[in-house]
Order: C-alpha cells, then structure tokens, then sequence
C-alpha cells in the first residue's frame, strides 16, 4: 500500500489533467490553423492549385573553365542545342520516328535503342530525340511546332577543350553521371544527366570547378501561359571556380605537336625547375576530350580501350618505365656524396664489355670508349665504367640516393592516378629472391637504369629540375590556382645531402653531355642555348629500346626542366633528344640572336662563354677527363 | 473473463479506422503516380503497405499477449539491442547523406524507430522502481544517460526530427512520475536558448527573443531562489548557452549550418523542405471544408511532393478530403491518446502507468509535428504520421505500442 501513497505524492490526477490540457491545447492550434488554410483562405488556395502551377525547373551552375598561365582559356563550356520529346508510351516516340523521317533522316533502329536504355536509366522524363541537332533539325522542329507539339528545343552546356587533343592526359573528360556519384555527392549537386570530371583534372578539381546548380520557379497557367518567374522561390545558379594552370599554352602545343610526329607512344614533362609548375606534359597517342562531352558512343569507346597503342592511358603520371641511362645522374650522386671512389680517377679502361663472375655485361658502345673517370663516363653514358661502380656499391646506398630525388614515391602530382615508380632495397630482393639468394649482380643492372628501377617521366624531371635549381626537390603540378583563391605556395624541399660540390660536379656532367665533342648529346647543342642533359636508352625486352632524354636550360640560369620517353624507337639522342632540341628552340625563341648574314662565328671563341657561368669546380674535375 | 471486459474496444476502432484511412489515402497516391495495371499496383506502395500492416498487426496481437513484466524484464536487452543496431547502420556505407535505413531484400528497416519503443521501455522500467524519484540525481542521471545515447546516434545519421522525438516522449514521462516544473524547465530551456540564437542569428537576425527569454529565466529564477542550487544552475545554463554556442557554431562546416537552418526555418531552403511546404499548403488549403473527393486531388499528380506517400501524406489527406476530414483524423488520434493518459491513471503497475504515459506523448508529438510540417507550423522533420504515412518500421512501431498500450489497459490490476 505504501507504494499506491508514494505515487499519489507525485503523479496525481492533477498531472494527468495538465499534460492532457498540453496535447490538447496543441491539438486545437492544429484545428485552428486548418481551419484558416482550408476554410478561411480557401479561395486562394484554390486558385493556385486551379489556374497556376507553379513550375521549377534546375538551372545548371556553370562548370569552371581551365585557364593556361598567361590566363587564356584552354577548357570552356559551348552552348549545345538538343531536341527533346515529352512522351508517354513508346509509341508515342515509334510514331513521331515515322512521322518525321520524310522531313530529317533518322535511322529508327538506333533511336529507339537508344529510347530503351532512355527509359530503363531515367523513366518517364523527356527523351533527347536528336542529342547532338543541327541547324536545320533545330529550324524544322521550332517551324513546326503544331505539327509535332512533343518536341521541344532545349540548351545545355557541353564542355569544350578549344585545343582538341592537347594536353588530353592533363585536362581528362567529362562523362555522366553515375548512380554511385549522385548517391556519393551532397543532395542536389548532381541529378542524373549530369556531367562531372572523369579523368585529369577534370576530376582531380572535380569539386573547385562544379557549379552549384539553382533553380527558376515559374508560374504557368493550366492552358501553359508562363506568368513569369516567381523571384522568392528562384535560385541563381553559382559558377564553378576557373581554375588557373601553370600551363603554357604555346608550348603545350608545341610539346604535343613534336610528340605526335612520330606514331610510337610517348610521354613528355616540362617543369618550371623554381615552382616545379608544369609547363608543358603530353602523353602521346591521346584522344579529343570533345568526344566524351556530350556522353562518349560506345563504338568509339570500344575502338580507344581496343586500341594497341593505348591512347586513354596517361603516361606522364601512370606510366612506369626503367629509367636507364638518366638513372646515371643518381648513381653518380651516390658515389660522391659516400665518397666512394675519387671521381678524377680513372676507374676503368672501356674495351665495350665486362666481366662479372661468368657473365658478360656489354657497354652500349661496343667497340669501347676507353679510359673512364665519373665525368667522363656521364658524359660519354659508359655502361662499364658504372658496373664497375656496382660492383662497389651497396644496394640500399643506391635505394636511398633515389629517394633522396623522390624516385620509388609519387610525386603528389594533381592527377587523379600516379604510380610511385620501383626502388628496390635490400628488403625488396630479400622479398622477392629469399634472403641471402641474391647477388651484387643484380646491382650491375641498376647502376645503368635498368634492373629492378621503374620511375614515370615525373620523377626524371624532377631529377633534372632539382639539379638545375640548386637542389630543391620540387612537387610537379599543374594548377597554380582557382578563381579568387591565392596561388598555391610552392612545396618544395631541400635535398639536405647534396653538398655544392657535389651539386657542380652534376651541373657540369649534365652541361658536357651536350657540350663536350664526343658527349652522347653532343650533336643536339643549341649554339646560342647552352643547356644540360641526359640521353638514356632503356632496353626493352618487348621490342626495340625507349628512347629517354631530360634536360634543363638555359645552363647558366636554369628555367625549365624537361624528361621525354618515346617507346620503342631506340637511342635517347637519336629520337627523344631532337623532340628536347626543337621543343627547347621553340620556347627560348625570343632569346636567339639574330641570324647573322656575315661569316660563321668560329666555335673556339663560343666555347668560353658557353661553360663559363656552370662554376666548374676545378678541385672536382681536376682530372683527365678523356 | 476478466480481460475480455477491461479490453479496450475504443482504442482497437480507432486505431482500426486510422489504418483504413491510411491504406485508402496510399492508394489514392499510387493510383495518381499511374500505378493502374495489376502488374504495377502489385508492387506499389500500396501493396507494400497491405503487407506492412499485415505484420504490424502480428506485432500488435504479440505485444497485447505477451504480459507487459516480460517486457518490463527483457527492457535492458531491447535497449542494447537497439543501439547496437543504430552503431550498424552508421558504419554502414551511407545511401546518400544519410545512413538511416538496413535494406533487407526488398525491405528497408529503420533502426531509429525502434529505438523510440526500446528507449520507452528502458526509462519506464528505470521509474517504475519502487525508490525512484527523478527530482534525486540518482533517478535522473541513468534515464538521462539513457537517452543521451540513443538521441546522439540518431542525430549523426543525421535525422534531427527522430532525435526529437526522444525529447517529446521523455518529458511528459519524467512529469507523469513528478518531476518538477522547475527542473523541466532546466532541461527544456537551453534548447529553447539554442533554437532562439541560432534562428536569431542566421535567420531573423534579431537578437530580442534571445534577450527576453533570458530575462524571463531570469525572473523564474527570482520567483524560486527557494531551490537556489536549481536556480543559479538554470541561469548559468542558459547564459553558457548564450556565450558558447556561437563559437560553436561557427566551427560547424557551411553545409551542417545550413541543415540546422533549413531544419528550423524550411522558407530558406527554397529547393527543398521549403518547396514542399508550400506545395503542401496549397493542396491542403485548396481541398477547402469538404474535400475534392477521395481519389480526385489534382496536386498529389504534380512532382512537388516527394514524399507525398511518406511523411507529406496529410497534404494529399487534406486536399481529398478537406477540413472534415482532417479534424476526424485529429479526433481519433485525440481519442487514442486520452484513452491512453486515461489508462494510465489507472494502472497499479508503475511501468505500466509510465509506458501510457509515454504511448500517449509519442502519438502525440509525432502526429503534432508531422501535421505541424504540412501546413507549415513545424520544421520539416521527416517525422511520419503514424498508421496513415507509408512505411514499414513507422507501421510496426505504432502497431507495436497500441498492442503494449491494450496489454497493460487489460492487465490494470497486475502490478
């Protein structure tokens, strides 16, 4: 009993009558609200939903366009006109078909094909009878709007590359939609239909350059009279943000141009060596993102996946190959930088082959280059000399000299796909071959580039960039930035390890290779544009070699780097190095003299001038150096 | 026959005849989508829904059979239970911005609509004990740690309306059991200060509400400085209030404001809830006093409303069957919710008197909302009308608690 008591103290009838009171109390706020809707204002209610309808309709918030360094529009957007049908059966759409065809050609087949994956994907929403209208398709539907009154004009924006194939790689495609994507995005940013960056940077900066898409709210009479928009209810769609590129947009043509000369692919990156902006990359066979802008066929897809040659993949950034020959720039760092031989000293005499153990390991050259010290061996790319090298060298000294230039990691470039390339350690072969069940020899390999190495052109320029520049290990990218942001700070850092001398010692080797009679680049110097470099041949077990070739110039005031791959075309100065050569001309036109009428400038005054502003250390290359 | 004459006839009606209105106004919905062939109508709402109600009555003869002290004694399990499943569903891939449903084959469960019966039980069987008092801290800390979990879950889907339903169905209960006016008002107040900033700021830019609430507390505070550890906790929980939430606030992502924004004030957010509202004053008002007639509302056709068989379905109720119509729905769910307040009154069973006591609120606070939004009086919540809106696990709670709330009308004696 005594809990009965304890209860009435607390939840008496008195409790019961207020909450009752509260309900009810909210209930007859409800009744009385209704009452005013429904009863009291009845009337206009009534005549809205009579005589007007309001209508909404999204109005797309246009997407940012892509602009080159000099701010020129490389990417914007075309107004497209398209010819859509309200309908509510499939014969609705069978019979407009067959009325039509005595007026426009319509293969009837395809466009009701077409009409079935319509209604399987979007229901009942109107049918883009002819997508892709002409002019006159566009004049005889708005001609005869009585006779055919389901067929309605209608704009949309299609993305538009102004240079077609250019820079294909770097800007990607747009393409629908998917489910997935609008299920993934926040509500309203995506419906289906659609369009949003697949690839490049079209996806990377997917999110910066979307619009944000707005709606017009518009009354319409039940006879289809539009009263005007109703402005409470309207929404102005938001710009994406433009994005700013460290693109030139001249040399990126000139790049592409040189690239599609030959049909082997290929892949070219020219990198501002102070920001490490790129100024120029192309991956070659490529496509015209045009294609995929207003929703790619399926036939033209097929025929690019098909393709032998590969032209939807990106090789600047995805793209591994060994890097050979320019690979001898990381191991000459090496060797200075652990002190590991007196770079003056002549280590080898070059016969064209070596013996390790029983196995016979060949110099390109095969009738032999000689007696070899570092420089020259840079110089003249002698394989022998560095497999000697490799004899001496530990694996991961090797490993960790790559790294230090940002071989075996990506590059953090802003492309959606990167590979990070190969570096192999002493865990790695541990891994692969059993611990202990591996020999030095594998290094010999990859003291020449070859081996177990595998780098994209991104880290071979960054490579180059970062002996031009000093040594500052700089992170390739493309946008400088958007609409109304700041431009990015440049991210780079100092490769601590790599003293002054050893930085002068590169420079100079780089500077040789061109300049020096003999030097594997040699016959690709610009007389009024000294300018480093690194042939590179990468054998191929596929078929003919790679042709590799990096190179920054001007040599006194390094401006921009450059590494350049072409497949299976052969030696690195026989092919990737005139593509450098005349890309080089191009991009430093302003700086060529004169063409002088009078009589040649003989070579030995040039010379001096020439090397002059590298700073040769002579206590580094007080050697012989032939 | 003792149970056969305390059992509840009343109740069973209404609830009947809310089901049948509800399956009607379906109907008419699916019909208008064009849903005519029988092919199509087999797999439409209203098929769906025939099925739901099927098991929603199962559940409901489960819940009236089995006596209410198993569920008193099985309460702690329901509750973990449920919050486990509301832990799932966030880890689930979200559909959407939203994470709120499990698919089951062609059946989607929505765990938070559980908890609401998981949570009612849990803090009736916490005030049901025979020392409880939620004026003592010791009463009042568990049924608040009690809801803190379940209401944080719900508000990370994100679903604020579910979140505060936990709200509508805690206080009546906490005051049924004597709680108070005084510490209601400490736990309603800084909800009332939140609300007032945040509209102040964002949307009518006019900090007086703000400013006058504080002094009424202010003066509530006066008026009972008898209760001087209440009161000064009172005014320094609404001034925290006051000083922190904008700092708050302004660390939130632009995206999270504005759902907090368009939440409370649905006219700002033109593309979506603020769309439906009107849309749905105009079906609503246009159906006039007598209604167009079941089957013949024309607005229901139109796209405007999304969720025009869902949560929006008193617009198309409205528009067919006018003003009559919408007061009968609001009588029998009057009805129901005084049989229940009712009932309690008269139970012996402490849990079984909290439990009305909380059937009653939920019908309550839900149906108050969901009418609320359609005629523009409440935020857009996504809160279902219950037994009409379609909606399986909205149908299976409902169903549930009308089962729960004849077990205990029959068993009024037991203790």
């Amino acid at each position: 009993m005594a809990k009965r008591d304890g209860r009435s103290l607390t939840a008496g009838p008195h409790r019961l009558q207020t909450l009752l009171a509260v309900i009810l109390l909210g209930f007859s706020v409800l009744v009385v609200r209704l009452f005013s809707i429904q009863v009291v204002e009845h009337n206009q209610y009534a005549q809205y939903a009579r005589d007007n309808q309001l209508q909404r309709e999204r109005v797309p918030g246009p997407r940012g366009f892509m602009r080159d360094r000099n701010g020129r529009v490389m990417v914007d957007n075309a107004l497209h006109l398209e010819v859509v049908m309200q309908w509510r059966s499939r014969d609705d759409v069978t019979k407009a078909l067959r009325e039509l065809t005595p007026f426009i050609p319509v293969d009837t087949t395809r466009a009701m094909a077409r009409f079935d994956a319509w209604q399987k994907r979007y229901g009942r929403t109107p049918f883009p009878l002819f997508p892709d209208a002409d002019k006159f398709v566009i004049s005889f539907v708005r001609e005869n709007w009585s006779e055919f009154p389901t067929l309605k004009v209608e704009s949309r924006m299609r993305r538009r590359y102004l240079a077609h194939g250019v820079a294909a790689h770097v800007f990607g495609y747009v393409g629908e939609v998917t489910n997935e994507d609008v299920a993934a995005a926040p509500a309203a940013v995506y419906e289906p239909g659609d369009f949003l960056g697949k690839a490049g940077l079209e996806r990377q900066y997917e999110e910066t350059m979307r619009g944000i898409p707005g709606q017009r709210a518009v009354e319409v009479t039940a006879s289809g009279t539009s009263l005007g928009e109703v402005p409470e209810l309207s929404i102005a769609p938001v710009a994406g943000k433009d994005l700013y590129l460290t693109i030139d947009s001249r040399a990126q043509s000139c790049l592409d141009s040189l690239l599609s000369l030959r049909p082997n692919p290929s892949a070219a990156v020219v990198l501002d060596v102070k920001t490490g902006g790129i100024i120029a990359a192309a991956s070659h066979p490529a496509y015209d993102p045009n294609e995929f802008a207003m929703g790619v066929s399926s036939s033209l897809l097929n025929e690019l996946l098909n393709d032998e040659s590969k032209p939807m993949f990106n090789r600047i950034s995805h793209a591994r190959y060994p890097p050979a020959s320019t690979f001898k720039m990381i191991v000459t760092y090496a060797v200075l930088t652990n002190r590991l031989i007196d770079p003056a000293r002549v280590l080898v005499y070059c016969d064209g082959t070596h013996r390790y153990g029983n196995r016979v390991f060949r110099c390109w050259e095969e009738r032999g280059h000689g007696g070899m010290n570092l420089t020259s061996a840079v110089v003249h790319s002698c394989d022998v000399y560095f497999y000697r090298v490799a004899e001496m060298m530990d694996v991961d000294m090797l490993a960790e000299a790559a790294e230090t230039f940002g071989f075996g990691r990506k590059t953090g470039i802003d492309l959606p796909v990167e590979v990070a390339g190969n570096v192999p350690t002493r865990r790695y072969y541990d891994k692969r071959h059993g611990k202990g069940r591996w020999t030095q020899g594998l290094m010999l390999n990859n003291a020449i580039g070859q081996g177990e190495y595998l780098s994209t052109v991104l880290h071979v320029a960054t490579m180059s960039a970062a002996i031009a520049n000093g040594g500052w290990l700089v992170q390739p990218h493309f946008v400088d930035h958007a609409t109304g942001d700041p431009p990015a700070e440049t991210s780079r850092t100092k490769i601590d390890d790599l003293s002054g001398s050893t930085l002068t010692f590169l420079q100079r080797a780089m500077l040789l290779v061109t300049e020096q009679p003999g030097g594997t680049a040699n016959w690709l110097r610009i007389p009024w544009l000294p300018f480093a470099s690194k042939t590179g041949t990468a054998q191929n077990p596929h078929g003919e070699d790679h042709s590799w070739f990096t190179a920054y110039a001007p040599a006194g005031d390094p401006q921009i780097a450059l590494a350049i791959i072409v497949e299976n075309s052969g030696h690195g100065s026989e092919v990737a190095g005139p593509i450098a050569r005349a890309f080089l001309m191009d991009y430093f036109r302003d700086d060529k003299p004169e063409i002088s009428r009078g009589p040649a400038v003989p070579r030995k005054t040039t010379r001096p001038a020439v090397a002059a502003p590298v700073g040769v250390d002579s206590a580094l290359t007080g050697g012989v150096i032939w | 026959m003792r149970r056969g004459r305390d059992f509840d006839w009343v109740i069973v009606i209404c609830t009947g005849i809310l089901m049948l209105v509800g399956l009607s106004i379906v109907y008419s919905v699916s019909h208008s989508v064009g849903e005519v062939s029988p092919e199509a109508l087999a797999g439409s709402h209203f098929m769906r829904q025939m099925l739901w109600l099927g098991l929603g009555l199962v559940t409901m003869l489960v819940a009236f059979a089995v006596p209410f002290r198993w569920f008193e004694s099985l309460a702690p399990a329901i509750y973990v239970a449920c919050v486990v499943l509301l832990v799932l569903v966030l880890l689930l891939p979200a559909k959407g911005e939203t994470q709120r449903w499990f698919v089951i084959g062609p059946l989607a469960i929505q765990p938070s609509e559980f908890t609401k019966v998981a949570v009612l039980l849990a803090w009736a069987r916490v005030l049901a004990s025979p020392r409880a008092d939620p004026n003592r801290l010791r009463t009042l800390v568990p049924v608040l740690v009690l809801f803190v979990v379940p209401f944080l879950l719900v508000l990370k889907q994100p679903d604020l309306g579910t979140a505060m339903v936990f709200v509508g169905v805690l206080l009546p209960v906490l005051y049924w059991r004597g709680f108070r006016g005084l510490h209601i008002l400490f736990l309603l107040s800084p909800l009332v200060s939140s609300v007032l900033i945040i509209y102040g700021e964002n949307v009518t830019h006019n900090p007086w509400p703000f400013g006058i609430f504080i002094v009424a507390i202010l003066v509530v505070a006066y008026l009972r400085r008898a209760f001087l550890f209440e009161s000064v906790s009172l005014v320094v929980a609404n001034l925290g209030i006051g000083l922190f939430l904008p700092v708050l606030w302004d660390h939130l992502k632009p995206y999270q404001q504005r759902r907090v924004t368009n939440f409370l004030d649905p006219d700002s957010d033109k593309l979506g809830a603020g769309w439906q509202v009107i849309q749905s004053k105009i079906a609503i008002g246009s159906g006039g006093f007598g209604g167009k007639g079941y089957m013949e509302g024309t607005q229901k056709a139109l796209e405007f409303l999304p969720a025009k068989h869902t949560d929006f379905i008193f617009s198309v109720l409205g528009e067919e069957l006018g003003f009559v119509g919408a007061l009968a729905v609001l009588f029998l769910f009057a009805v129901l919710i005084t049989r229940a307040l009712l009932a309690a009154q008269k139970m012996k069973s402490e849990f079984a008197g909290a439990l009305c006591v909380g059937i009653a609120a939920y019908f309550a606070f839900q149906v108050f909302v969901n009418i609320g939004m359609t005629i523009g009086m409440a935020p857009v919540a996504g809160i279902p009308l219950p037994f009409v809106s379609y909606g399986g696990s909205s149908m299976l709670v409902s169903c549930f608690l009308v089962g729960l709330l004849l077990n205990c009308t029959a068993r009024w004696s037991e203790y």
